[in-house]
């Protein structure tokens, strides 16, 4: 066999080997715990690990040869072999610096290709396809169409005459009209549910046409496809909206309504326009959107995860009608954390352009208050309407639709009457400005924060430590001076190799007092923050000679269970 | 170049003492040497001699320490919590390449001859 060979074995092989190298491996440190001298230790209560550890060889040999799985029942895959790609399927859908986080927090190795991560994952959550599911809602950045709600609005000239529009599309019920080569929209049903709105349900279809050599006789054959889509007309909002469905059929159901309607489609996004000769107009809306509009909304502690700009021109053309054939860069996205507090970002908006699509991660309250839960939330300006996506988050169906319809009322009241708050988009636009002139990123995310906590972020932030960690520290002492409640500037140079989520991360324990809290506040696992706040510890502690502020802070720190 | 632990058991073996316990005189060195040789020779009819990385190892070598209840009793000396099965499972991992971090060592240096 040469180095880097894989030998073709039976399955059943594998399983006959896994099992006596395990059995041989038990054997034979039950016979060295016998051998005198050597101190063994009787553990009732130690786990039973030999089956995880069989899981682990067998993966081990899978790795360096092919094993022949039987087929089932004459050409089926295995359930189990089915229910394991499945759920390895699903996570290396998620962006590798997701599945990173995940395997962190899990306490798998991070290091390797997405699929080997998403392997350890799966592993480490007993290849459980439900609670895998809740991980990744709980995870994604950037909601997608099939595990969020999805809305596109088509703005229209003006708000329609419902009545006409109702006697008008009420005739295609049961019809269907062609908007395009070889496409058609099929009018199911026209409902009048109420005075004001009219309900449209239909489907798109559509045929791509393939030539295929059948018996050396050349054969045009059409491939069907087809996709649903609903949509809602109102009195009041002059704009079409769509529920659910892709762009092609939104956009087809879009065009059939304003046929089937008689209504005047824009065909664009209307934007107020420029912003303090800074903000260019698409910029504009997403910047209002999130300094203004989404925060009248209720979404609390907002951060900008993914950003696309525009940056060039679609291709270009010569003078004889020809592409250009010169490289172009058309668009940019980042991705991150409080993305709207990096330089370069910012950069990118003060020049001019325009911010076409966004990502960010809210925190949503029920309206009793007693529920909080975070959800992703994507807007993306298309050519003639805007994309609203909410993804289902952590769980919380209720919430997931709430935070929908407020980012949705949101952006059709930016679509229908402009910016929310001209003088506050100018002092952002301002502070956006000034952070692209900046010599680097902040150290802590402040460009989201309310004004007044803004402030305070540009000064150092005062971090008090809450009075009931001061009363047992002073009990747990029996100080007879008691320990004075002290004051933390994160923001000094004595902490400035702190990374911002490390500065975030203490912040949040101090503030909340307990680390469960604190890290359902700071939005991770109680695995990953403890292990945040340890690396905190390791460079503080390399630090601490002679630092006051530092000495307090780490003695702090030490008071919470960091194991 | 020595073997690495991996990133996300380094903590932990540290923690726990794993290297120290590989390192002491409780441990059991030739036996559990001449072990990895023997392991080495079974792996040999999956893949070539090369081939055979910590990975095959780890989880025999885990389960020998597993069984032989010895490991266990310099953990419980330490302030570390063997919480569930997942924890213990990466203790045992954790020393398992403890061993074979020093079996490499002193297979290159010449003190541990297969």
């Amino acid at each position: 066999m040469t180095k880097g060979e894989r030998v073709l074995v039976p399955a059943e092989s594998l399983d006959v080997a896994v099992e006596r190298l395990l059995t041989e491996a038990a054997a034979e440190g039950k016979r060295w715990s016998l051998i005198p001298g050597r101190v063994r230790t009787t553990v009732p209560s130690k786990p039973a690990i030999e089956d995880m550890l069989s899981d682990r060889l067998r993966r081990a040999l899978e790795h360096e040869v092919v094993a022949l799985n039987p087929s089932v029942g004459g050409g089926d895959i295995s359930q189990r072999d089915v229910n394991e790609e499945v759920v390895k399927k699903a996570l290396v859908a998620l962006r590798l610096s997701t599945l990173k986080s995940l395997a962190n927090e899990r306490g798998v190795a991070v290091a390797g290709k997405a699929e080997e991560i998403a392997e350890r994952i799966g592993r480490a959550y007993q290849w459980d396809p439900n609670e895998v599911a809740r991980l990744i809602l709980e995870h994604e950045e950037e909601p997608s169409p099939d595990r969020g709600h999805v809305t596109r609005l088509f703005p229209l000239a003006g708000t329609p005459d419902i009545e006409r529009v109702y006697a008008r599309l009420r005739q295609t019920a049961g019809h269907y009209i062609r908007i395009g080569v070889a496409r058609w929209f099929v009018f199911n049903r026209v409902l009048n549910e109420s005075a004001d709105s009219v309900r449209v349900e239909g489907s798109h279809r559509w045929y791509r046409a393939t030539v295929d050599d059948y018996a050396g006789l050349p054969r045009l054959t059409p491939v069907p496809s087809e996709d649903t889509a609903s949509a809602w007309i109102r009195r009041t909002d002059s704009l079409i909206q769509i529920d659910g469905a892709s762009s092609g059929a939104a956009k087809a159901c879009a065009a059939a309504i304003q046929t089937g309607g008689d209504l005047q489609g824009r065909g664009y996004v209307p934007l107020a326009g420029m912003v303090n000769d800074d903000l260019e107009a698409h910029s504009a809306f997403m910047v209002d959107l999130l300094v203004n509009r989404f925060r009248m909304a209720g979404f609390e502690e907002m951060d900008l995860t993914v950003t696309k700009f525009k940056v060039g021109e679609e291709v270009g053309w010569d003078d004889e009608g020809q592409a250009e054939n010169r490289p172009a860069l058309r668009s940019v996205r980042f991705e991150g954390r409080h993305l709207l507090d990096s330089k370069v970002a910012c950069e990118l908006l003060t020049v001019g352009r325009p911010l076409v699509d966004m990502s960010l991660s809210v925190r949503v309250r029920s309206d009793d208050k007693h529920r909080v839960a975070r959800f992703p939330i994507r807007v993306a300006i298309e050519n003639n309407h805007v994309l609203v996506a909410t993804g289902y988050g952590s769980g919380d169906p209720e919430l997931s639709l709430k935070a929908h319809r407020a980012a949705l009322g949101a952006v059709k009241q930016e679509v229908e009457t402009g910016v929310a708050d001209s003088a506050r988009l100018e002092a952002y636009a301002g502070r956006i400005v000034e952070r692209a002139g900046a010599e680097s990123d902040a150290a802590v995310a402040t460009m989201l924060l309310l004004e007044e906590e803004a402030d305070e972020g540009s000064q150092p932030i005062p971090v008090l430590v809450p009075d009931f960690i001061v009363a047992e520290a002073n009990e747990a002492e029996g100080l007879a001076v008691p320990m004075q409640k002290p004051e933390f500037d994160l923001a000094g140079d004595a902490f400035d190799e702190l990374s911002s989520r490390e500065l975030e991360a203490v912040t949040a324990l101090l503030r909340v007092g307990k680390v469960k809290g604190a890290a359902a506040m700071f939005g991770v696992q109680v695995a990953g923050y403890r292990m945040i706040l340890r690396s905190v510890m390791r460079k503080l502690e390399q630090r601490e000679e002679g630092n006051v502020e530092i000495e307090a802070l780490l003695t702090d720190l030490r008071r919470f269970d960091l194991q | 170049m020595g073997l690495r632990i991996p990133a996300h058991l380094r903590d932990l073996a540290t923690s726990i003492g794993a290297q120290s316990w590989v390192a002491g005189r409780n441990f059991g060195r030739d036996r559990y040497f001449a072990y990895v040789d023997k392991l080495k020779l079974d792996l040999a009819a999956f893949c070539a001699p090369d081939d055979i990385g910590p990975e095959l190892l780890v989880p025999i070598l885990a389960r020998v320490v597993d069984a032989e209840d010895v490991f266990i009793g310099h953990v419980l000396k330490t302030t570390v919590e063997i919480k569930d099965p997942e924890t213990w499972l990466r203790m045992c991992e954790a020393v398992a390449y403890s061993i074979l971090q020093r079996y490499h060592r002193e297979l290159e240096n010449g003190k541990w001859v297969p």
